[in-house]
């Protein structure tokens, strides 16, 4: 097994769900790890199930761009020069496009795909990023490579990640930086709860049996995001990674 | 309020002849399977009311949605 042996890695969406066991599943490897989200309060939940209490926190709006400066400020202050990068932090709006709003279909890409942009953009910049090159993972859906209905906004800001990963890692290769992106199926966490609740249970019953392997489990993730940030994938860049117990080959 | 509730309850499913608070809705000619995400969709963006499926099963007219709505911002 390998081992991430002090990388030091931000996690967005750590306070809740995929970003979680992520979280968790780095600081087993023996990571540093900063987490955000909005919620300080589940943010310390995590922390208090993640291996070593050498991590930190920074409770964080993600919509807030102007703030990103001061915020990697801190954190390479409080950490040193990074090592990876993974943008859990997502919301998924089931939207008939008869009900989309401008506004919303605009925060829900403000935070899956803006975000990301700017995650990025700071960093990899020279004071927060190991000179030695780093790991970028962004985490997409299988919701971009297979439609739905009522999906089109969410499907749309996971696309677009997926083809911003492909000019990225070309952008950042030179400097040794690899990026890619994540695109899992359907995952038990609060945000498929919620979603859940929504449906009616045939349709529930539908999504769940489109999975060959059935649905997947939060630490599922995990374990290929832990891969893609560790230096066994140095030879991985600009790829979306498909992890969807067979939920895309089926038919 | 009322009012108000009825007309964008029309316009989110594209009702010309508008609706009554009596009305079952799922007898509409229009009613569909996305219908219920788009009056989901409605009622959480104008009134900030979620309402999950197991309640909305339960639900017949669109008087029934009315006072859930009120029920829940009350
Ligand atoms: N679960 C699945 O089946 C599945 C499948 C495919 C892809 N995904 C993707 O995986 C990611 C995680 O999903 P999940 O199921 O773990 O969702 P979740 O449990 O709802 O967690 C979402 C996370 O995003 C954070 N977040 C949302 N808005 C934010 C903002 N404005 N600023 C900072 N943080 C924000 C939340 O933190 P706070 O609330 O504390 O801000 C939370 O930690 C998402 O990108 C989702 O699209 C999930």
């Amino acid at each position: 097994m390998y081992d991430l042996d002090g990388k030091k890695i931000l996690v967005t969406g750590a306070s809740s769900g995929l970003g979680r066991a992520a979280a968790i599943k780095l600081s087993a490897l023996n990571a540093k790890v900063c987490l955000i989200g909005r919620d300080e309060t589940r943010l310390k939940e995590t922390l208090s199930l993640m291996k070593n209490k050498n991590h930190f926190i920074l409770p964080a709006d993600l919509k807030n761009f102007e703030e990103y400066e001061e915020s990697f400020k801190r954190i390479t202050m409080e950490m040193g020069k990074l090592d990876g990068l993974v943008h859990f932090a997502g919301i998924h709006k089931i939207l008939p496009l008869k009900a989309m709003k401008v506004d919303s279909l605009k925060e829900m890409l403000d935070v899956n795909l803006l975000a990301f942009f700017e995650l990025v953009k700071h960093f990899t910049k020279k004071n927060n990023v190991n000179d030695a090159g780093a790991s970028i993972v962004g985490i997409s859906s299988v919701a971009s490579l297979r439609g739905a209905s009522a999906l089109s906004g969410y499907g749309c800001s996971k696309a677009a990640l997926d083809g911003a990963v492909r000019s990225l890692a070309c952008e950042y290769a030179s400097k040794n930086i690899r990026i890619n992106s994540v695109a899992p199926g359907f995952v038990k966490t609060p945000l498929n709860d919620n979603t859940m609740k929504t449906l009616p249970q045939e349709a529930v019953d539908k999504i769940i049996n489109a999975h060959p392997l059935g649905i997947g489990t939060p630490e599922d993730v995990a374990n290929l995001v832990a891969f893609l940030l560790s230096s066994e994938a140095k030879w991985i860049t600009g790829s979306t990674i498909i992890i969807d117990g067979g939920f895309s080959i089926a038919s | 309020m009322e009012e108000l509730f009825l007309k964008r309850f029309a316009e989110a499913l594209e009702k010309e002849v508008g609706v009554k608070m009596e009305d079952d809705f799922r007898e509409y000619e229009e009613w569909d399977s996305l219908s219920l995400l788009v009056i989901l969709s409605m009622v959480d963006d104008e009134y900030g009311v979620n309402i999950d499926a197991n309640h909305f099963a339960g639900m017949k007219t669109v008087k029934d949605i009315f006072e859930f709505i009120i029920k829940k911002s009350a």
